[in-house]
């Protein structure tokens, strides 16, 4: 008899229970409590903090908007469709003195939401496809340094209390980003191009410089990192946002490099780091590329790694030193990626965390920048024993400490003001929507379903969501 | 949809899928008040959103449901926390099935989770490969290794006589 005969004979000993005739009417009684606490924990924003922390489980959190009954009010945003012609003009307050209605912001097909962590509470802000027809949106989401803007879509931006969408610097433009002090700045047709609700929209008329393709602030939102591309070659320029000034740090590159990406700033603004792309090349950007920093005063190149994901999230600035997924490879657990980290002025890199069974990624850190957190998933293939780990700041190699135990599909951890970590959760959500989930030390509490989010295992790829908090 | 029309439809679900799930959810947790926390709760999330369910089958929904809850659960010892092992529970009125599907429970205990699920879904529910795969939102080829590597360590149990072996 074969093992299958056996465990199907086996299986046949066990029977069903007949339901027990009272069973049906207690779980009625319970169903009926547990719609209505749904309803009161959605409607009372106000006081949900205080039912949240009298019955905070994940169970209860777990919140089902697609079934509540939710009373008109004030604060139930009706999504706004994107018009095929979208006005540059944005609207001003009164709109926002109610507030915004979430801090993460996130994209699903053809909608924009946000989410107030306090509550779990979504709110679609922007549904419907206007110039975009039926495809996603494009390009990443960022809210704004106040929290009263999200941008996405290549230039779009609508207000996170609710309100018609505006594209104030016009639309399709690329790179937007924001600086501290609201402004939003963006590639248009090559050119830099500033501005922002309220704000009058500037382009910079650099008509004898090349083409910039590829751009990211410095983290005071003063200086610009662009990539500039001309005849096949690439040359890395930075852009003072004030003076105008533009000053060149890189020469022509030789033709067998190819193209050049910003990959981000130290947080002191000396450094800019960079990925060189594989010139004729069809491999994604998850494949895996070189990353070099490059020092804004002298001009000095220095390689960092040979090959790392060339995603802006597989890298982060840790007080004193970078910190980024080494090792290509679009799949998480291709070339059993590790954690490195790498310190001026000579940008050695060293490895945080690395073993043979597993592969690390999307590194982050905490305000202070001497706690890292990762994601790791054993290569093995049985996806059931994913972690969230916590590395030892330094340069020594310590053993990760794992901080909870996950599934594969957790991704992109985010330290929150208080220490606590948001994180995604794409695989084995219940709804099929990836969750927002927060992990503290009383263990995990699901906030709520990021309803209609994109689950994608795969690296690459713009961020489809994004988190401000004060 | 009125209240009353839903618990009236979805009574008739509950009766037709409570005996199964219940003995699902014994052999996944080996364990009488996990398993009816984990019956309940799949149930009240397909009660919830029945609105959205009730015109497709949502016999594969309570299943993913139930497998998914239980295996977060395994994550977050929820159902341990809201059941300390003292907690008073009424013994089950039908002791021999709920004995069988214990006993077969602890028989699955050295698979991980995700095995034990899909060894039951398709050895107790005699659910093909590509349902499975549907319910547990797995690659078809993932379920089909993870039958393989669940009888290769099942294997040393069941080779004698399964019943008597495990009773």
């Amino acid at each position: 008899m074969s093992t299958e005969d056996r465990l199907h004979r086996l299986m046949s000993t066990v029977g069903t229970s007949d339901v027990d005739p009272g069973a049906w009417s207690q779980f009625v009684a319970v169903a009926h409590r547990d719609h209505t606490r749904h309803r009161i924990l959605t409607a009372a924003a106000g006081i949900t903090a205080i039912v949240l922390a009298t019955l905070g489980t994940a169970a209860v959190l777990n919140l089902d908007r697609a079934d509540r009954d939710i009373p008109p009010s004030d604060r139930n945003v009706v999504p706004v469709p994107i018009p095929e012609d979208v006005p540059t003009g944005c609207p001003t307050a009164p709109e926002f003195t109610e507030g915004p209605l979430g801090t993460v912001a996130y994209l699903g097909v053809l909608e924009l939401s946000v989410v107030d962590v306090a509550t779990g509470e979504a709110s679609v802000l922007v549904r419907g496809g206007g110039g975009f027809g039926e495809g996603p949106y494009s390009d990443e989401v960022r809210i704004s340094p106040d929290g009263q803007w999200v941008s996405f879509g290549g230039g779009l931006m609508a207000p996170t209390a609710g309100g018609p969408v505006c594209a104030p610097l016009g639309v399709g433009v690329q790179e937007l980003q924001w600086t501290r002090r609201g402004q939003a700045v963006a590639l248009s047709d090559g050119n830099l191009i500033l501005g922002g609700p309220g704000r009058q929209t500037t382009e910079s008329d650099f008509e004898e410089l090349p083409e910039f393709r590829s751009m990211v602030l410095s983290d005071d939102g003063d200086r610009a990192a662009v990539a500039a591309f001309e005849s096949g070659r690439t040359t890395i320029w930075v852009i003072d946002l004030g003076s105008e000034e533009v000053v060149r740090l890189t020469s022509v590159s030789p033709r067998d490099v190819g193209e050049i990406e910003i990959a981000g700033w130290d947080s002191g603004g000396r450094w800019v780091f960079y990925w060189t792309k594989f010139p004729n090349s069809e491999s994604l950007d998850a494949d895996g590329s070189p990353l070099s920093a490059v020092d804004t005063v002298t001009g000095d190149i220095f390689p960092i790694t040979e090959s790392m994901i060339s995603e802006r999230d597989q890298l982060t600035w840790c007080g004193d030193r970078l910190v980024f997924t080494d090792g290509g490879g679009r799949f998480v657990t291709q070339e059993r990626k590790s954690i490195a980290e790498a310190m001026p002025p000579l940008w050695t890199k060293e490895i945080l965390a690395q073993d043979g069974e597993s592969s690390f990624i999307d590194p982050t850190c905490d305000a202070s920048g001497g706690s890292v957190a990762a994601i790791t998933v054993p290569v093995d293939g049985d996806a059931d024993h994913g972690a969230l780990v916590s590395l030892e700041s330094g340069l020594d190699v310590m053993p990760p400490a794992i901080v909870h135990e996950v599934m594969h599909g957790f991704r992109f951890p985010e330290y929150w003001e208080n220490g606590d970590l948001l994180v995604l959760e794409y695989y084995w959500a219940d709804s099929g929507d990836p969750e927002l989930i927060v992990l503290d030390e009383d263990g995990m509490r699901t906030i709520g379903d990021l309803l209609g989010g994109a689950a994608s295992p795969m690296l690459g790829g713009s961020p489809r969501w994004d988190w401000h908090q004060p | 949809m009125r209240t009353r029309d839903r618990d009236a439809e979805f009574h008739d679900f509950y009766v037709a899928e409570v005996p199964r799930l219940r003995s699902i959810a014994l052999m996944l947790t080996a364990d009488p008040s996990a398993a009816d926390d984990l019956v309940q709760e799949a149930l009240l999330r397909c009660y919830r959103k029945w609105h959205r369910i009730r015109d497709e089958d949502p016999g594969p929904y309570v299943r993913r449901t139930l497998t998914n809850l239980y295996r977060n659960d395994i994550r977050k010892n929820i159902v341990r926390r809201k059941h300390p092992p003292d907690a008073q529970k009424p013994e089950p009125s039908h002791a021999g099935s709920v004995e069988d599907a214990l006993r077969v429970g602890r028989a699955l205990q050295d698979l991980s989770p995700i095995r034990r699920a899909v060894v039951i879904l398709r050895y107790y529910e005699d659910l093909p490969e590509r349902a499975i795969a549907e319910i547990l939102d797995r690659p078809l080829g993932t379920v089909k290794s993870d039958l393989h590597r669940a009888l290769a360590t099942l294997k040393p149990l069941l080779e004698d006589d399964p019943v008597k072996e495990i009773r």
